[in-house]
């Protein structure tokens, strides 16, 4: 009984061994959003676990584009493809720098580690990655008059920059979002060899005493691209029962600058591991029971 | 190393422990390549061959693969390394805790095409499967097979309502009811999908509802059931994989009313009294019907009854007799199928019956067979009982046909026969006799009897020759209807009349008186007369008698050689009168050269037949009557026996047709019609002066109106001419030709036959054989 009982625990922990030699793909850094023209630098970040390294493998959209085997010499390649173009010399196992991009760099970039034989071990993380060109305009409102009296149509338009991907218009009313039932939205005009895009949002409705709560109505136009890109254009607009001379003031919203956020891996809160892995811990505690169960039954 | 303290791992852990030996756990939380990289949908059947294909080509012609691994749900199942050491033998590695021995990489040798087989594959095998190619030269190639194991149902079983198993034929179900059956389908995956159908249409009244996990049940109702589903076949099949369906079918049995009853053969007509079978036919019956024969209200009696082999007829037979009375009844087949309701269906024949007639024969109905005397008018009723009718009556007297004859008085119509002013000829028998197709049936017979008064009876002895004293018994026959009741008689001579005393007669038997009469003078002798009387009352003509003095016989007449051989012959005479007292006869032959007698032959009736003659003879015959008075006069006749070699006709030469003999028939031939010609023409005027002699003629010989008493026939020789057959045919009565002149003698009686013969042949001679003795004496009756 007892001999039967250590040889259970000496073929759990035999079977447990594999377990202990699991590959783990700690980080896989793709930026969110991308500029034209620029570099980046793609990261994947791993631990062998004691396993040799067989390849690090990135692809863009499931086709392979830069290989790292160890064992080759020079360990890194590249496979060409449109819109990537792979500084070489300074990509290594753990990055590939991309340098310039371009629009069709946009994608989804998966880093793939294998270890060696016989398994090849294998994990991988991805990440998506787009390349933005920015308005080259702000956007501009247009159709407005200078004086409306309570009843009168409004009719404006507000049309962006050229930009990849299409900027989102969006109106408000005195800081209130519009209601959609006085948005009317147009397609993207696309225009260039770039194939850049051009928004335009139109805003219509009636005058109504509401709008006049404050003595002017402000029509404010914010054009944003994700998190990239957060500008607007402001038009106040005086009632008639005012009997203040007409104005129209036109200014220049707080401008919030375009900004690239730091996109960091989607799923950086995930543990990219090989497999289930044995912790000290666990380990520990498998033990313990064990030898209570052990215990128990003797 | 991290050394987070994981909790969901410890369940895990705990899970482990219990399994005992489970293998690895490997587990990867992403998604892998499957989004990447188009995955394809692979089925295989359970425990059959799985070949996950794998894309191992390269456009790059110095290209080669230098590793392939398999990943099972992104774990690492199976690599193939040609690296390196591996390059000429690649090094295959597979995990054997999943796939055990079952996987293998294959590759063609241009290694455009590679496959994971694997076999079997189990149900666990299911998975997404992705190789990854890693090439020398190209870009790495990843392929997604997305692998489903395919367990097919367990084969369905269909159920009543109520849950039970149906064996493969269900039943029986009623007409006009409804059919449920469920399906139920055990195991699969995936879920199958059910679908019921029935001579190849899918039904689309199936309906499916979930009973619990892993079972599935499938319902289907039939409304109305009809006759046209009978034997339908419903079949279940569960499907979950195109290459592999299981079926379950059921054959349903429906209870059915006989649908047709049909009596087969017998249309035609019956003969009575003969053994039929009649068959009837059922059809349609659900289960076979029982058939039953009525006639009259009455259940015949049980015949044997037979059932097709599909079930769907049933052929009884009725051995049947049928007699005159069951014609025109009606004959029912009953076929019954008690397991349903109004499950009876039936036919009817009426019978037509074919008998014999019966017929029925009766004096009128206002007649007194008892009292019909000559002179009534009498009818009969034929009463006919026939089917068919009878196609024709005939009537019949004493067994000889009646014959209509309006002229005297019978007329005849089917039904009916009348006798108008009736005679005592046609009493008798009648019967009447009707003919179908059956045959002839005869009447009963009706007697008719006339009454009449009494008649003499003609052919009775009516010369009674007796000597003076010696005593005559007188017979007086008549007929009479009823029997006479009394005679009376009386003597005639030429000087009175004297009625008998009643003591001198009696009556002798119904029909007849006896006097017995003796003369004693020559007055005693005359006529003596007999009357009778009966009810219709007295003779009106009454018998007569002649008494004479008894005296010698007359000589025979009207003598003939009927036979002549070379040692016999034979001779006929007709008796002369016999004088008053019984008479024989007497033949003596004489040799005509020697006059030495014979033979004597003597005999009651004047017919001699003489043997052991000797040939060639030429003989005299002497023929007379003898009686107690003395002899008659003799006949004399000459005749002679055959020579020997003229006893049998000589055998007539082979006859042939030359063309010689052609002419001589075509001269024959002419010669013979000229000769009818002439001998019509002769007999035309014979026959003129015949009718002028006539009354003469019959008092003077009866001979003369007899020609056929020469009946012997011999060969005539024709030298020159071949018609002698002719001539033989047309004339019985030609006698043997003699060449000697001697025996020329002419017939003294020549008829018109025989002058035609003597016309046509005057070179031949005929010789008449009989020589008549024209100064004998006719006697003539009174």
């Amino acid at each position: 009984m007892h001999k039967m009982w250590c040889w259970l625990i000496v073929f759990h922990l035999f079977v447990l061994y594999d377990f202990v030699h699991c590959i783990t793909l700690t980080e896989v850094r793709v930026p969110k959003h991308t500029f034209r023209g620029h570099a980046v630098k793609l990261e994947c970040h791993y631990d062998m676990e004691g396993e040799a390294l067989y390849s690090v493998k990135w692809y863009k959209d499931g086709r392979e584009f830069y290989r790292f085997v160890p064992r080759d010499d020079p360990p890194g390649s590249v496979f060409p493809q449109p819109g990537i173009a792979v500084d070489l010399e300074n990509s290594t196992s753990e990055q590939v720098i991309l340098d310039p991009l371009d629009l069709s760099s946009s994608g989804k970039y998966r880093c793939e580690v294998s270890a060696e034989a016989p398994s090849f071990q294998t994990v991988s993380d991805h990440g998506e990655m787009m390349v933005v060109v920015l308005p080259d305009q702000d956007p501009y409102i247009t159709g407005g008059k200078p004086r409306y009296q309570i009843g009168d149509p409004v009719r404006v338009n507000c049309t962006s920059g050229r930009s990849k991907p299409a900027v989102h218009l969006t109106w408000y009313i005195n800081g209130d979002p519009a209601e959609p039932g006085l948005v009317k939205r147009y397609e993207p005009r696309i225009t260039g060899a770039d194939k850049l895009e051009t928004s335009v949002l139109g805003l219509e409705f009636r005058v109504k005493p509401k709008h006049f709560k404050h003595g002017d109505m402000k029509l404010k136009c914010l054009a944003t691209i994700s998190t990239v890109y957060w500008k607007s254009n402001e038009e106040s607009v005086e009632g008639e029962k005012l009997q203040k001379a007409p104005t129209l003031e036109s200014r220049r919203a707080v401008s919030a600058d375009s900004r690239a956020d730091r996109v960091q891996a989607a799923s950086s809160n995930w543990a990219k591991e090989s497999c289930e892995r044995l912790s000290a811990m666990q380990l520990a505690i498998y033990v313990l029971i064990l030898l209570t169960s052990y215990r128990y039954t003797s | 190393m991290e050394l987070r303290y994981r909790p969901v791992s410890v369940v895990r852990l705990m899970l482990l422990l219990l399994m005992v030996g489970g293998g690895k756990w490997a587990h990867v939380n992403c998604e892998g390549f499957k989004a990447d990289v188009p995955t394809h949908l692979e089925k295989v059947l359970v425990n059959e061959t799985a070949q996950i294909k794998c894309d191992v080509s390269s456009n790059l012609t110095n290209d080669r693969i230098l590793l392939v691994v398999w990943y099972k749900d992104n774990v690492p199942i199976y690599s193939y390394d040609t690296r390196g050491p591996h390059v000429n033998s690649p090094s295959h590695w597979k995990d054997v805790a999943i796939l055990e021995d079952r996987a293998n990489f294959k590759t063609t040798r241009e290694q455009s095409r590679a496959v994971l087989v694997i076999s079997p594959v189990q149900k666990k095998d299911a998975g997404i499967f992705r190789c990854r190619v890693d090439f020398l030269l190209s870009p790495t190639k990843n392929s997604n097979v997305n692998l489903e194991i395919v367990v097919p149902p367990d084969v369905p079983k269909i159920h009543n309502e109520a849950g039970v198993v149906l064996p493969s034929h269900a039943g029986p179900y009623e007409e006009g009811g409804d059919l449920v059956l469920i399906c139920v389908v055990t195991g699969g995956n995936p879920t199958p999908k059910i679908t019921w159908s029935s001579n190849g249409k899918t039904l689309p009244s199936a309906m499916i509802d979930y009973a619990h996990e892993s079972t599935l049940s499938s319902r289907l109702v039939v409304r109305n059931l009809s006759r046209a589903h009978q034997h339908n076949v419903y079949s279940c099949q569960a499907s979950n994989f195109y290459r592999r369906n299981v079926t379950a079918n059921v054959t349903i049995e429906l209870r059915l009313r006989p649908l047709a009853v049909e009596i087969v053969n017998g249309s035609s007509p019956l003969s009575a009294d003969r053994r039929y079978i009649v068959q009837c036919q059922s059809v349609g019956s659900r289960p076979p019907a029982k058939i039953t024969w009525w006639m009259g209200g009455v259940q015949l009696t049980a015949t044997n009854q037979t059932t097709s082999e599909d079930g769907n007829s049933t052929l009884a037979s009725l051995s049947f007799t049928p007699t005159r009375e069951d014609h025109g009844k009606t004959l029912i087949c009953r076929a019954t199928n008690e397991l349903v309701k109004r499950g009876t269906k039936e036919t009817s024949m009426k019978l037509n019956v074919f008998y014999l007639p019966t017929l029925k024969l009766e004096l009128g109905i206002n007649m007194n067979p008892e009292d019909i005397e000559e002179g009534d008018d009498v009818y009969f009723e034929c009463k006919v009982n026939a089917n068919p009718s009878a196609y024709k009556v005939v009537w019949k007297h004493n067994d000889q046909v009646v014959q209509h004859n309006s002229k005297s008085g019978v007329i005849m119509s089917s039904t009916a026969l009348a006798l108008q002013t009736v005679t005592r000829h046609q009493a008798g028998n009648y019967t009447c006799i009707a003919s179908n197709v059956e045959g002839d049936g005869e009447s009963n017979t009706v007697d008719l009897k006339v009454m009449y008064k009494p008649i003499c009876r003609p052919d009775q002895k009516k010369i009674y020759g007796v000597a003076r004293n010696e005593a005559a018994e007188i017979l007086c026959q008549v007929d009479a209807y009823p029997p006479p009741e009394s005679f009376k008689w009386s003597f005639n001579n030429t000087a009175e009349t004297i009625d008998m005393p009643q003591s001198g007669y009696r009556v002798h038997a119904e029909q007849a008186s006896s006097l017995t009469y003796t003369p004693v003078k020559e007055l005693d002798y005359g006529t003596i007369m007999c009357w009778a009387d009966n009810v219709v009352g007295q003779q009106k003509e009454p018998c007569v008698f002649h008494l004479i003095a008894a005296g010698k016989p007359e000589m025979p007449y009207n003598c003939s050689l009927v036979n002549q051989t070379s040692e016999s012959l034979e001779v006929d005479c007709a008796e002369g009168f016999d004088g008053g007292q019984r008479q024989w006869f007497v033949m003596e032959i004489y040799d005509l050269q020697s006059h030495a007698l014979l033979a004597n032959v003597s005999s009651k009736l004047p017919i001699f037949t003489v043997n052991g003659l000797d040939a060639g003879l030429l003989l005299k015959i002497v023929i007379y009557a003898t009686n107690m008075r003395g002899r008659s006069e003799p006949i004399l006749l000459q005749a002679y026996t055959l020579k020997a070699a003229e006893k049998q006709t000589g055998p007539h030469a082979e006859f042939e047709l030359t063309p010689i003999v052609s002419i001589g028939i075509f001269i024959g031939i002419l010669t013979v019609l000229i000769c009818i010609i002439i001998a019509v023409a002769a007999a035309f005027k014979l026959r003129a002066t015949q009718a002028k002699q006539h009354t003469t003629a019959t008092t003077t010989t009866a001979g003369g109106k007899r020609p056929g008493n020469l009946p012997i026939k011999e060969k005539i020789s024709l030298p020159l001419s071949q018609s002698e057959d002719m001539y033989d045919e047309k004339n019985p009565d030609v006698v043997p030709s003699n060449e000697d002149p001697d025996y020329k003698l002419i017939s003294a009686n020549q008829t018109p036959t025989a002058l035609h013969n003597s016309l046509c042949n005057s070179k031949h001679d005929i010789i008449g054989r009989t020589i008549l003795d024209d100064s004998r004496k006719t006697y003539l009756t009174g």
